[in-house]
C-alpha cells in the first residue's frame, strides 16, 4: 500500500506577533505515502509544528493546498475538520494531555465513544490497544497514577485505537528520560513496520529523528532537507 | 478501497454517532461528576452559598409560615372566627337592621363540612354604666355556650368566669378599671334598638377579661344572644354576623374560597374569610414574605456571581484539556453539555445539602416548637405579641422550596453559561499551548 496520504503544496504561514509578521511557513511542498515513518526536525521557529498543525487540521495555511488521505481540507468548516480529526488521524502530544478524570480504559475508550462505537465493541478495542502496549495492568488507573512513560504510551493507544490513516506525534519524548523514549519509539516504529501506520513525529530529539525513515529538516519556514534514510 | 466502499463508511460512521449520543451524554455525565471533585473547596464553597441560601428561604419562610399561622388562628379565635356571614351591607353599613336568617346562614357553614363550631352573634354600640360611673362601649350578644369552646377571650378570663346563663356579662379589664367595676356589679347597657326605641339591658358582672388588644379591653361587653336580641327588639332568627371556626380550614386555600364564594341559594350574603376579617395580619404576613425573599434574591445575585467566578477559573484552568478534547474531535456544544453538566452537579448538590439541613432545623422545631427572641418579637405591634402562644411552631413551606429549587437551578445554569460560551471562540491550537 503506497497510496499519497499528505499532500500539501505551496504551504504558506504568517502569524502576526505584536503587528510583526512572522513567516512561519514559506511556500512549502510536502508529500507523504502510506506507511511512510517521517521526522520533522529544525530549531525552534522552523515551521515544523507549524506543519504538523495544518496537516493535523488543527491550523489552516493563508495560502497553498493541503490534502489529507485525498480531501482538502482548506474548504472544511471548523466542524467537518474536527470530525475528519476525529475519523482519520491520531495525535500524540507532548505532555500527553490525557483527561485525568479518566482511567487507562476509559481515555482510550472515550475517543472510540466520540466516534459512536458500541459499548462492547468499544472496550474489546481499547482492551486490546492497552494490551499491545503493555498496559493491561495499568487500565484502571487514572494519568495521576502513572509514570509519564507509561501516560505517553496510554496516549499513543489512544491516538492508534482508531485505526487512524495517520499518526501524529508532537515532541512525543520531550518529558520523557532516554531509556523511556527508547522504549516509546520502539513502540512507533513496530506501529509503522507491523501495522503499516503512517507516522509523522515534529522533534529536536535526535534519538528520535533516528527511528524515522525519512527525515525532512526544515529551516526558516522552508524544506532545507528531505531524506530517506537507509539502513 | 473503492470510493462507494469509502461512502459506505463515511455513512456508517455517521450512523453509529447518532446512535450513540445518550453513550456519550452518560460519559460526559461521568466526567463532570469527577471533575466536580476536582477542586473540592472549590466546589464546597460554591455549594455552601447554594446552600445558605436554600436554608434561609425554607427556613425563614416555614418559620414565618408557623409563626404566621398561629398569629391568624389566635386572631381568629380572638374575635371575628375564621369565617363569617353577613347582611350584605353589614360590612359597610353596620346597622342593626341589616340581619341575616340564623338557619340559613348556619346551614350555609355547616353544608361546607368544614367548620368545628358555628355560632351566631349581634351587637350594636351602646352606653355602658357601673353605679354613677358610664362610658361608650360595644356589645357583643352571642352563644356562651359554643363559644366558650373555641374562643381565645373566653380563655382569658382574668377575674371570675366565662358566661354561661342569662343575665350574665363578661366586660374588658380597661373598661371595668374606667367604670370601677367589680365581680358582681349590675351592668347597665343602653343602646338604640332595630324598631328604633331604647334598647336597655341590666347585666350581672360574672367575668373580667384580658384579651391583649387594647382596644376590645376598653369597650367590649359580652352578653348572651338572648338578651341581646330582646333588649334590641330583634326576633330570635336575626343575627349581625354567624361565625364559623375552623382550625383545618386556616391551611386549606379550598375551605377559604368555600366561605368566601358559596354563591347561596338565591339568597344575597356576604361571605368573609379570615383573610377578609383580618387584613392586618395579612397584611403583616406579606411584608415579612416581601423582607424573606429579598435577603433570599440577594443572596442568590452573590451565588450567581460566585458560580461565574468559578466557572471563569474552571475554564481557563481547563483550556489546555479542552484544547486537547476539540484537537481529537470532541464538538464545542458536547463540552458545553460538560460544563452544563457540572454546574447542574453542584446547584443540586448545594440543593440536597441545603433541604437535608432545613429539614433538619425545622423538623425539630415543628415537632417540639421554639420560644421566640425578644429582638424579633419587638417587631411586631405590641397588639400581635399579646397574642403569640408560648411556643411557635414552624409550618414547612414546600412553596419556598419549590422557589428555591427554580431560582437555583435557573440562576446556577446561566451563570455557568456566560463563560462557558468561550468553547466557541477556542481554536484548539492555541488551547493546547494555553499555560495551567
Amino acid at each position: 500500500m503506497s497510496g499519497e496520504v499528505v499532500m500539501a503544496r505551496g504551504l504558506t504561514r504568517v502569524y502576526q506577533e505584536e503587528a510583526v509578521p512572522v513567516h512561519a511557513l514559506r511556500g512549502v511542498d510536502f508529500s507523504l505515502s502510506s506507511s511512510e515513518f517521517v521526522s520533522l526536525s529544525g530549531p525552534s521557529g522552523s515551521g515544523k509544528s507549524t506543519l504538523l498543525n495544518i496537516v493535523g487540521g488543527l491550523d489552516r495555511q493563508d495560502e497553498g493546498i493541503i490534502e489529507l488521505d485525498g480531501e482538502e481540507l482548506a474548504p472544511l468548516s471548523e466542524g467537518d475538520l474536527a470530525a475528519l480529526r476525529l475519523r482519520k488521524i491520531g495525535f500524540v502530544f507532548q505532555a500527553y494531555n490525557l483527561v485525568p478524570v479518566l482511567s487507562a480504559l476509559e481515555n482510550v475508550e472515550f475517543i472510540l465513544q466520540l466516534q459512536g462505537v458500541g459499548s462492547a465493541e468499544r472496550k474489546e478495542r481499547a482492551g486490546e490497544a492497552l494490551k499491545s502496549l503493555g498496559l493491561s495492568e495499568l487500565q484502571d488507573r487514572r494519568p495521576g497514577e502513572m509514570s509519564g512513560g507509561q501516560q505517553q504510551r496510554v496516549a499513543i493507544a489512544r491516538a492508534i485505537v482508531t485505526n487512524p490513516v495517520l499518526l501524529l506525534a508532537d515532541e512525543p519524548s520531550a518529558n520523557l528520560d532516554s531509556e523511556t523514549t527508547k522504549e516509546l519509539m520502539e513502540l512507533l516504529r513496530n506501529l509503522n513496520e507491523t501495522q503499516g501506520m503512517t507516522i509523522i513525529t515534529a522533534t529536536h530529539d535526535p534519538m528520535v529523528m533516528g527511528y524515522a525513515k525519512r527525515q525532512v529538516h526544515l529551516r526558516d519556514g522552508t524544506v532545507e532537507r528531505d531524506e530517506v534514510v537507509t539502513d | 478501497m473503492s470510493e462507494i466502499a469509502l461512502g459506505q463508511k463515511e455513512q456508517n460512521f455517521a450512523n453509529r454517532t447518532k446512535a450513540d449520543s445518550s453513550s456519550i451524554l452518560l460519559r460526559l455525565v461521568q466526567i463532570s461528576w469527577r471533575n466536580v471533585w476536582r477542586n473540592r473547596r472549590r466546589t464546597l464553597l460554591t455549594a455552601g452559598g447554594i446552600i445558605f441560601a436554600v436554608w434561609l428561604l425554607v427556613f425563614m419562610r416555614s418559620f414565618q409560615g408557623g409563626v404566621f399561622a398561629q398569629m391568624a388562628d389566635i386572631s381568629a379565635r380572638a374575635m371575628p372566627g375564621h369565617a363569617q356571614i353577613q347582611h350584605p351591607l353589614y360590612e359597610e353599613e353596620p346597622q342593626v337592621e341589616h340581619t341575616v336568617r340564623e338557619s340559613l346562614a348556619e346551614s350555609r357553614l355547616l353544608q361546607t363540612g368544614r367548620f368545628d363550631f358555628v355560632s351566631s352573634r349581634v351587637q350594636g354600640s351602646a352606653i355602658l354604666s357601673v353605679g354613677d360611673k358610664s362610658t361608650g362601649g360595644f356589645v357583643l350578644g352571642l352563644e356562651p355556650k359554643v363559644e366558650a369552646q373555641w374562643s381565645g377571650l373566653a380563655r382569658n378570663i382574668k377575674t371570675g368566669a366565662y358566661l354561661a346563663a342569662d343575665g350574665e356579662a363578661v366586660i374588658g379589664e380597661a373598661l371595668a378599671r374606667n367604670l370601677g367595676a367589680k365581680l358582681g356589679d349590675d351592668l347597665v347597657i343602653l343602646g338604640t334598638a332595630k324598631n328604633g326605641g331604647i334598647a336597655a339591658h341590666a347585666a350581672t358582672i360574672v367575668g373580667i377579661f384580658r384579651s391583649g388588644s387594647t382596644e376590645l379591653d376598653r369597650t367590649l361587653v359580652q352578653i348572651p344572644v338572648g338578651d341581646f336580641r330582646e333588649a334590641w327588639s330583634m326576633e330570635a332568627e336575626e343575627a349581625h354576623m354567624v361565625v364559623g371556626v375552623s382550625t383545618a380550614l386556616l391551611d386549606s386555600e379550598e375551605g377559604i374560597q368555600i366561605a368566601r364564594n358559596d354563591p347561596g341559594e338565591g339568597v344575597d350574603l356576604n361571605h368573609l374569610a379570615w383573610q377578609d376579617l383580618l387584613p392586618d395580619v395579612v397584611q403583616l404576613t406579606e411584608m415579612k414574605d416581601v423582607s424573606t425573599n429579598f435577603m433570599f434574591y440577594f443572596i442568590c445575585i452573590i451565588v450567581v456571581f460566585s458560580v461565574v467566578n468559578a466557572f471563569m477559573m474552571l475554564i481557563y484552568e481547563r483550556t489546555n484539556e479542552m484544547g486537547v478534547l476539540l484537537a481529537l474531535g470532541m464538538r464545542p456544544h458536547q463540552l458545553l453539555i460538560q460544563f452544563q453538566v457540572e454546574a447542574f452537579l453542584i446547584s443540586s448538590l448545594g440543593l440536597v445539602l441545603g433541604f437535608g439541613l432545613t429539614a433538619i432545623t425545622v423538623w425539630p422545631l415543628m415537632e417540639y416548637g421554639m420560644t421566640l427572641p425578644q429582638e424579633l418579637l419587638e417587631s411586631y405591634p405590641p397588639d400581635m405579641v399579646a397574642m403569640f402562644p408560648e411556643r411557635l411552631h414552624p409550618t414547612f413551606n414546600w412553596e419556598a422550596m419549590r422557589t428555591a429549587t427554580v431560582t437555583i437551578l435557573l440562576g446556577v445554569q446561566v451563570a455557568a453559561l456566560i463563560p462557558s460560551l468561550r468553547i466557541f471562540g477556542m481554536r484548539p491550537i492555541e488551547a493546547i499551548r494555553a499555560e495551567n
